[in-house]
């Protein structure tokens, strides 16, 4: 019984030991740290964090990289806010952001799968067109509702959790689901590993890229749509920097850029981990500034331990 | 036998060019039912691109394609794969993340319904199953099915990709350069197996530089010389001397 456990735990990605680490240095030095409260506060904190980072890992799997997610998440918040705003309901706002991310998502694919753009390109300058359309949305402002049942996406309690915490939970479910359980999941394995081979095999490998950034997109519209919940308004420049964090979480958990290697438990760990030291650093009076080296630093040493340990 | 049964393949005048690069002009290739048909010529007499033709990973500029007398279209790997026609290709093809059940069932995955048929998913008990019996008839050793590609060694990738060739019951294989980097054990397994495949009646277009070997298996051979046809003959009927002399369009003595 003793060797299962061994087994098992030789098998889980190094960011595990990481973040135990870090989490028992936090419990010792910060006061109030493993309080329920704050355990509680930092998955609810990073939920947006995971939820994009998720499709994150699987444009990185697949050997691409997507910058657009930010940007996208900005878009649809504000998009929710047009909506809310002028009080056309909740299920026209919510339609419209999904729609949005999946037909955005359905472009960069186009691009890097149809039209050979490499993905760093096609999305950076899909990142810039949508960052413009949610400036240009409200003239550079913020767009406020009133009171709304948008409002409990983000703010929300379902059997004394939050609801952020459950939606993220469930996005990690089908997300898991399609990853390890259906031939989506190993087509992006294949594309990641040896994409010629999956061609051969007779895998319309074009349209696997494009879902796969139309899994990336419709997961960056979710993202957005919580956290414009959770501020209770659209703001046009609210999700710069994300994208960035989704590609640290998901380097920190062990997903390679060059892809084929890597999942989407150790991303988990690794939007954890982000979360974690923001939050520690906070209890401990650190400020935005040190937390930022903090995170750069986490990048350096997950980087370090995936390479030197590497299966 | 009527020779007009016998006849599984027939390509006629196949051209492709890359660029002004004339690949192969107006080539020909036949083979009949059960026949292991070598094909030889030296680096760039356009084997390669007349057998990726056959198997839809590139298309032809001109010719026919023709099976069991019936003219067909293969303008991508699937519709090869559909015809019967399965390639195992110098560059084995396999993903090298992946485990051996995956790469054998690439792209044509087991599923299995859950929730009551609402969805389906990978079947992951079943191929590992089959694929471990499939690897079981070509005799040659393996741990596990669950092994990833990337740490076997060349003759183990050799025979997963047979495997994967072997599973869908094909009429026709096609093998690129089977044997290239293999120790001399692995190759004699590899003869082995295209044997075995000849006497359950299946027809093997097989690709080398290795001429021993196209003497050790082959009924015919086909040899190509800057992108034609220069030579066509059963193996009973020709030599060593005579098939290097067609690949290298001179007179060469062997000792």
């Amino acid at each position: 019984m003793m060797n299962f456990y061994l087994n098992y735990l030789k098998k889980l990605p190094h960011v595990v030991y990481l973040f135990a680490g870090i989490l028992a240095l936090f419990a010792i030095l910060a006061p109030n740290f493993l309080s329920m409260t704050n355990l509680t506060n930092l998955v609810l904190q990073g939920s947006v964090l995971l939820i994009i980072s998720l499709g994150m890992t699987l444009v990185m799997l697949s050997n691409g990289i997507d910058l657009s997610v930010g940007a996208l998440m900005s878009l649809t918040g504000m998009i929710a806010g047009f909506f809310l705003s002028r009080e056309f309901g909740l299920i026209p706002a919510l339609l419209t952001s999904i729609l949005i991310g999946l037909l955005s998502g359905y472009l960069i694919g186009f691009l890097v799968a149809r039209l050979d753009f490499p993905p760093f390109i096609a999305t950076f300058g899909m990142m810039g067109i949508f960052e413009g359309m949610s400036l240009f949305m409200n003239k550079g402002e913020s767009i406020y509702w009133k009171e709304s049942v948008f409002n409990f996406i983000g703010n929300g309690y379902l059997l004394q959790i939050p609801f952020p915490i459950w939606l993220a939970a469930l996005v990690f479910f089908i997300v898991y689901m399609l990853l390890y359980k259906t031939p989506f999941g190993v087509n992006v394995f294949a594309v990641g590993g040896h994409e010629e081979g999956l061609r051969l095999s007779g895998v319309n490998v074009k349209r696997q890229k494009i879902l796969i950034y139309m899994v990336s997109g419709l997961l960056a519209s979710v993202g957005g749509l919580l956290l414009a919940s959770r501020i209770a308004s659209g703001h046009p420049t609210v999700g710069i920097g994300h994208e960035f964090e989704a590609i640290a979480s998901s380097v920190i958990g062990g997903t390679s850029f060059m892809g084929g290697q890597g999942g989407i438990i150790g991303t988990v760990f690794g939007a954890l981990l982000i979360t974690l030291l923001r939050n520690g650093l906070n209890l401990l009076g650190f400020t935005t500034p040190y937390q930022y080296c903090a995170i750069g630093l986490i990048l350096a040493v997950g980087i370090t331990l995936n390479t030197l340990y590497k299966r | 036998m009527d020779e007009k049964k016998e006849n599984l393949l027939r390509m006629e005048e196949i051209s492709k060019s890359f660029g002004s690069v004339k690949a192969i002009h107006q080539v020909n290739l036949e083979l009949n039912r059960g026949e292991v048909l070598g094909l030889v010529g030296d680096n760039g007499a356009g084997k390669s691109t007349l057998i990726k033709i056959l198997s839809g990973a590139i298309n032809a500029d001109e010719g026919k394609i023709f099976l069991n007398g019936k003219e067909v279209r293969i303008e991508n790997p699937q519709d090869a794969r559909n015809h019967g026609i399965e390639t195992i290709y110098q560059s084995f093809a396999l993903v090298g993340n992946l485990p051996i059940y995956l790469n054998i069932f690439l792209g044509r995955y087991r599923l299995k319904p859950i929730l009551g048929g609402l969805i389906r998913i990978l079947d992951e008990k079943r191929m590992e199953q089959e694929s471990w019996e499939i690897l079981q008839n070509l005799k040659i050793h393996f741990n596990s099915v669950r092994e990833r590609v990337d740490h076997l060694s060349g003759g183990q990738r050799q025979a997963v990709a047979i495997g994967r060739a072997l599973f869908f019951n094909p009429r026709m294989i096609i093998m690129d350069e089977p044997t290239s980097g293999l120790a001399v054990k692995e190759v004699e397994q590899i003869h082995d197996i295209i044997r075995e495949f000849k006497k359950k009646g299946v027809s093997i277009i097989f690709i080398t530089h290795r001429l021993q070997s196209i003497f050790a298996v082959a009924d015919r051979v086909v040899v190509l010389r800057n992108g034609q046809n220069a030579l066509d003959k059963k193996i009973a009927e020709t030599s060593l001397e005579e098939v290097v002399r067609a690949m290298f369009g001179l007179h060469v003595k062997i000792t």
